[in-house]
């Protein structure tokens, strides 16, 4: 049987990431494998490393100006959420339900959903008078 | 350990000799159809499988992998892949097995690391 | 029956949308110092604006894709991070010198000072693009772009020597008393204020926007096709009204008012009313569409989610990028810089940052992973070859004629 290949920085990195709704999460920024010995002789008998999660966040910095963040400043979504590999990458989950989102819901729930029509929802407080008055606060 | 502290690593050989930059890692999918190779404590089963380390793409010349033209078919616009393919001319596939040590920024191959040429399956 | 009103409204709509601040100012520019002798880049830029618009619309339209998801894909981070910022900031200056020249429209139309109608216009857009539906804001506004048809009507009503104008067009000549790098130099902003990043970033946006199919994109490759020649002929023809009136007074085209001169002294003040409805129109247009386009740039290089078909909380960070481009660029006016000025400098830059954003949609473009059988044919890859070339000859050539010329002083 012919294995799927995956060319990580031709097929993975950089690419889109949708939710299980196609929503835009991130983009793959990095890998992580399982550990391999650094520093270290190697015999060739040791299990080849495997993709754990794909990394997203500032390790994206780290890619364009070098260097490594702390391991608990990455996002991580795991690779078995992962159910193809295509022009992007399609994940099983809500993308509400991975931390690398808390930014989009953070600015979501503060800022942008307290701008009146925000929502999309056509209440009360989208009545002209009322909308004008507000969306100028909204604005700054 | 991250695909990044792999990627634009200097590849030597036992000698110490450059053989190129690594341009890409080959990952290939398991179907999971073999579970005393699953790396302990992995308990959830991939849609897609185990993406287990094959082997790396190495170019001599360059640490910019571009568009991937020196890994497809794609031979259009003709001047632009003839181009990077030439940028690329000697990519070679080592396997993962054949790695001897890793070191921060370079990779080691042991003595009679075996290398596939690259672009040589392209032209046909 | 809708079917051809769908067709004639996308048609007019290309056509309001083939000009902005960049074609009011250098071209009226470019024809009071060489008269028609340029005219020969417009086709150029028209010829490669059509290429370059209509294949990133196939590539997003094929591949669900949108263009800086692409660039960012297949030029890694670092280069694309470069061009993401090369982009953003030019973005940033067209939208800055479009929301400069409603100002300013404004003001000849009104009298009262720019520095009022900067915040309003900018309110506005941004009011635009937090209700209006995305189809409205792509086709209403534009057409009232069309009203520049008056700067046609101009020319015609100014009853030039059309032989001798037509030997500016066929014959190009520098005059005596300019140089030829200064030449080179307008040829290069002219080429970029055709090719403008924001356009592309937009139309292929739109793509997603509207969720087009495959007969749409047949159908917006007409409008295309058919609407840009005729914006470049209207272009062209602001450059004629000044080669007739200014040229001959040396009179060098440094503001809007220059620009509409030759329409009021010839068509009086209803054909200047007209003109000045469709420069509000023109630049209100490609105002959104640049607003828009730095919020897509940034929410499609880090993957975030975007666009007008889903809810402002939807896509977040796309609409608080959008609002905070808008207040960098009110205040980028409010310092009293001459919009025109940036609309000069923002024209040179967008020619100077084409080929990072043009090479990844051609590669693409031929790559069937993405497009499947809807790759390049052997013809318009050959076109988009010539254009490469052409793109990275403006593109190299743009900064050193920049400071040989002094930014064409």
């Amino acid at each position: 049987m012919i294995k799927r290949v995956i060319d990580a920085r031709l097929h993975l990195l950089d690419r889109q990431v949708l939710d299980r709704n196609g929503i835009p999460i991130s983009t793959v920024a990095d890998l992580e494998l399982t550990d391999v010995p650094f520093e270290q002789e190697l015999t060739g008998s040791e299990p080849a490393p495997v993709i754990v999660n794909l990394l997203s966040g500032p390790v994206l910095a780290t890619r364009v100006f070098g260097g490594r963040p702390p391991s608990s400043r990455w996002y991580r979504i795991p690779w078995n959420a992962i159910t193809e590999i295509g022009v992007a990458v399609d994940l099983a989950v809500e993308g509400d339900t991975l931390d690398v989102t808390w930014v989009e819901r953070w600015i979501r729930d503060r800022v942008i959903g307290r701008i009146p029509g925000g929502s999309g929802k056509r209440s009360a407080s989208d009545r002209p008078d009322v909308r004008a008055e507000r969306t100028e606060g909204g604005d700054t | 350990m991250n695909l990044g502290d792999l990627l634009d690593s200097r590849v030597l050989d036992d000698s110490g000799r450059r053989l190129g930059f690594i341009i890409d890692v080959r990952f290939l999918l398991d179907e999971d159809d073999d579970p005393a190779a699953e790396p302990p404590g992995e308990t959830v089963a991939s849609p897609l499988g185990t993406a287990r380390l094959d082997s790396l793409v190495v170019s001599p010349h360059t640490r910019t992998s571009f568009m991937g033209y020196e890994r497809s078919n794609v031979s259009a616009p003709i001047f632009i892949a003839r181009l990077l393919r030439w940028r690329h001319r000697g990519s070679q596939l080592l396997q993962w097995v054949d790695v001897a040590r890793l070191e921060p920024g370079v990779v080691r191959m042991r003595r009679g690391y075996r290398a596939e040429e690259l672009t040589d399956q392209l032209d046909e | 029956m809708t079917k051809v009103l769908g067709l004639l409204l996308g048609l007019l709509t290309a056509i309001g949308g083939f000009i902005d601040i960049g074609d009011l100012v250098v071209e009226a520019e470019v024809g009071s110092r060489f008269g028609l002798s340029l005219a020969w880049v417009v086709i150029v830029g028209l010829i490669g604006v059509c290429i370059f618009v209509q294949m990133s619309g196939r590539v997003t339209a094929v591949s669900k894709r949108a263009t800086f998801e692409i660039i960012r894909e297949r030029l890694g981070p670092r280069i694309g991070a470069a061009n993401l910022g090369a982009s953003f900031l030019i973005n940033l200056l067209t939208l800055s010198a479009e929301i400069g020249g409603i100002a300013l429209s404004l003001q000849l139309a009104s009298s009262v000072s720019p520095f009022l109608w900067i915040p309003l216009a900018a309110f506005a857009i941004w009011l635009v693009i937090w209700r209006v539906k995305f189809s409205v804001l792509q086709n209403v506004v534009p057409l009232f772009g069309l009203a520049l048809v008056g700067f046609g009507v101009a020319v015609f009503l100014l009853s030039p020597d059309w032989g001798a104008l037509l030997r500016q067009v066929a014959q190009p000549r520098v005059s005596p008393d300019e140089h030829v790098s200064t030449y080179w130099y307008f040829a290069v902003s002219l080429f970029g204020s055709a090719m403008t990043p924001y356009q592309v970033t937009f139309y292929s946006s739109a793509a997603v926007e509207e969720k087009w199919s495959a007969e749409q994109i047949t159908r917006s490759r007409l409008n295309v096709l058919m609407g840009y020649p005729v914006g470049a002929l209207i272009s062209i023809s602001i450059a004629a009204c000044a080669a007739i009136v200014l040229m001959p007074h040396h009179v060098n085209v440094s503001s809007l008012t220059q620009t509409v001169l030759p329409v009021a002294q010839v068509g009086g003040v209803l054909l200047l009313a007209v003109v000045l409805v469709g420069m509000v129109a023109a630049t209100f247009g490609a105002a959104l569409e640049s607003t828009l386009a730095s919020g897509y740039t940034i929410a499609q290089f880090f993957g975030w989610s975007w666009g007008k078909f889903r809810k402002p909380r939807e896509a977040a960070r796309f609409h608080l990028t959008i609002i905070i481009t808008l207040l960098i660029g009110i205040g980028v006016l409010m310092t009293g810089v001459d919009p025109v000025q940036v609309t000069e400098i923002a024209v040179v830059f967008s020619a100077i940052a084409l080929p990072l954003t043009y090479l990844p949609i051609l590669v693409v473009a031929n790559d069937p992973s993405y497009m499947g059988d809807r790759v390049n044919g052997r013809v318009l890859n050959g076109f988009a070859m010539v254009y490469l070339v052409i793109v990275l000859v403006a593109s190299v050539a743009g900064v050193p004629l920049m400071i040989i010329t002094g930014a064409g002083a």
